[in-house]
């Protein structure tokens, strides 16, 4: 396999514009990417496009990839259209990830868009495709990681307050953040006294919807060269998996498909999570975020409350998590936010960050889940980037 | 009135005895024994073909929560949760809990009734778990 590189990023910001479409929103992120990347539409030899639910949002099933190539008179090349739930933009870079890897494209277009606050669709924003049985009896997200979220703090003693202190941090971290959904400031007592919406988690635990689009261009060395152009973020793994459905009795404070794609990646890029400067993490709720910290091995089980307490995983702590503001507060566009973490992870290594830089840091990693299916999560997914300018 | 599991899977999981009591409609590998509710036709780990079996609705739950942001068809506050069931699967279903009885939790033992879930017009019939004792602290 060959080495692969992420050679320039773009994305709208994330919120509701309802004037907007799937092309309008993949056209602008797009032309940000290549405009970055320094390259031309004409020389993009594939697209990779993640769009969660655009058929029953926006009457249009098919062909998402497409149209945004059409939007930047982009043709006459592959195209590949994922939908993975949520991870339908990071199932997008794997897959060209892949193609770039494997010799058979040197320049690929990774877009991920998602429009939900107008439909033109009959469907619902959030249905869960791999859960109809437990749909018919109430069954959401957010009971999901309630429960999660119960069984973490009746093992482990993780608080209400260390739950809620994640959506603080991760609004804190927004309001530097200009392209983020929700930027204003909030307290624990916000979080603490909004809305409840299942078991302990709140409106303020919980991510919105929302509209946007992000893009990446992949390039082999050889197609670096060819354009000319510098590739400096290496992609150091890029993995994904689907849920162990067989398995009836998991331990829900432990999500442990991530720990199978997290470990996979980590091998595959010869480093591990001490080694990690900066992360993306699927922070859908506030209590996720957590149990990630301790499936993707920055700390031990059970210490991902104390890691976030101690102020740890903000910027400035030993390992910064979700910078851009995370799903909850930058917003989740299901199928944008794979490839916009990996927007924020892009602009941190390239030291390009501001008010939000991450400074010196060099390792990344980005992890996504998408979707439900009879238990499980349908998908799982875990990026490493690394820097190679020195 | 409809029974859950007609709408999302094409069949109720429930099923009517002759005493006009209900059970669920599962299923089990010959070869490992494995229990699955809704059934399967193939085992997942060995494909061998299942067969239907029925399960009592007695359990443990494994864990519950209350909804307060109800989804459309359900009028808020419930209580969902995973059952542990006895005979082997773990079952996503309501759990019940009145006022004045103490929240729902790991290890509780319930029993399954059948109940009218939901608030949408044509009705829906569902398995709600309650605890035998939903008073006991401890």
């Amino acid at each position: 396999m060959r080495r692969t590189f992420v050679a320039g990023v773009g994305m709208t910001a994330f919120g509701k514009y309802p004037e907007a479409s799937l092309g309008s929103l993949g056209r602008e992120a797009v032309v940000e990417c290549l405009r970055d990347a320094g390259i031309s539409p004409k020389a993009v030899e594939m697209i990779s496009c993640g769009c969660a639910r655009s058929g029953t949002l926006q009457a249009r099933e098919s062909g998402v990839g497409q149209l945004v190539g059409w939007e930047v008179g982009i043709e006459g090349v592959a195209v590949y259209n994922e939908k993975a739930f949520c991870a339908s933009g990071a199932m997008a870079f794997n897959v060209a990830n892949m193609a770039v890897a494997s010799g058979i494209h040197d320049v690929a277009l990774v877009v991920g868009v998602e429009r939900m606050s107008r439909r033109d669709g009959k469907g619902r924003p959030l249905t869960s495709d791999g859960m109809v049985l437990e749909g018919e009896q109430g069954f959401t997200p957010p009971a999901y990681y309630a429960m999660a979220a119960r069984r973490h703090m009746d093992l482990y003693g993780t608080t209400r307050e260390q739950i809620a202190t994640v959506a603080v941090k991760n609004r804190q971290a927004a309001g530097r953040n200009p392209r983020a959904q929700y930027r204003r400031p909030i307290s624990l007592d916000d979080v603490l006294g909004s809305r409840p919406v299942a078991g302990s988690l709140n409106l303020l635990d919980c991510c919105p919807t929302g509209d946007g689009a992000a893009a990446a261009v992949i390039v082999s060395e050889e197609g670096a060269r060819r354009l000319g152009i510098e590739a400096r973020i290496e992609v150091a793994a890029s993995v994904v998996g689907s849920g162990f459905f067989a398995d009836q009795h998991r331990d829900m404070s432990s999500f442990g498909l991530d720990r199978s794609t997290a470990g996979k990646a980590y091998a595959a890029a010869g480093f591990g999570p001490a080694d990690i400067d900066v992360a993306e993490v699927h922070d859908s709720f506030s209590i996720a975020e957590i149990i990630h910290y301790e499936d993707l091995g920055f700390c031990e089980p059970g210490a991902g409350g104390k890691l976030v307490e101690a102020g740890e995983t903000a910027v400035g702590g030993r390992i910064p998590v979700n910078t851009g503001g995370g799903l909850l507060n930058r917003g989740h566009p299901l199928g944008a936010t794979g490839v916009a973490q990996i927007v924020e992870l892009t602009d941190q290594l390239l030291g390009r960050s501001g008010e939000r830089q991450v400074v010196g840091a060099r390792i990344a990693l980005a992890h996504i889940n998408g979707g439900f299916h009879d238990g499980d999560f349908a998908v799982s997914g875990v990026t490493l980037l690394r820097s190679v300018d020195a | 009135m409809r029974y859950v599991g007609e709408a999302s899977l094409g069949q109720s999981v429930l099923v009517e005895d002759e005493d006009g009591g209900h059970q669920l409609l599962a299923s089990q590998c010959p070869e490992c024994g494995d229990v699955r509710l809704p059934s399967r036709t193939l085992c997942p780990n060995d494909l061998s073909p299942c067969e239907p079996i029925r399960l009592q609705g007695t359990g443990v739950i494994y864990e519950a929560v209350r909804v307060g942001l109800a989804p459309q068809g359900f009028e808020a506050p419930f209580w969902v949760g995973y059952v542990d069931l006895d005979g082997g699967a773990r079952f996503f279903a309501q759990i019940g809990c009145l006022d004045g009885e103490r929240d729902p939790r790991h290890g509780d033992r319930v029993v399954m009734s059948v109940e009218p879930i939901g608030s949408t017009e044509e009705g829906l019939l569902g398995p709600v778990f309650r605890r035998d004792d939903p008073h006991a602290q401890d």
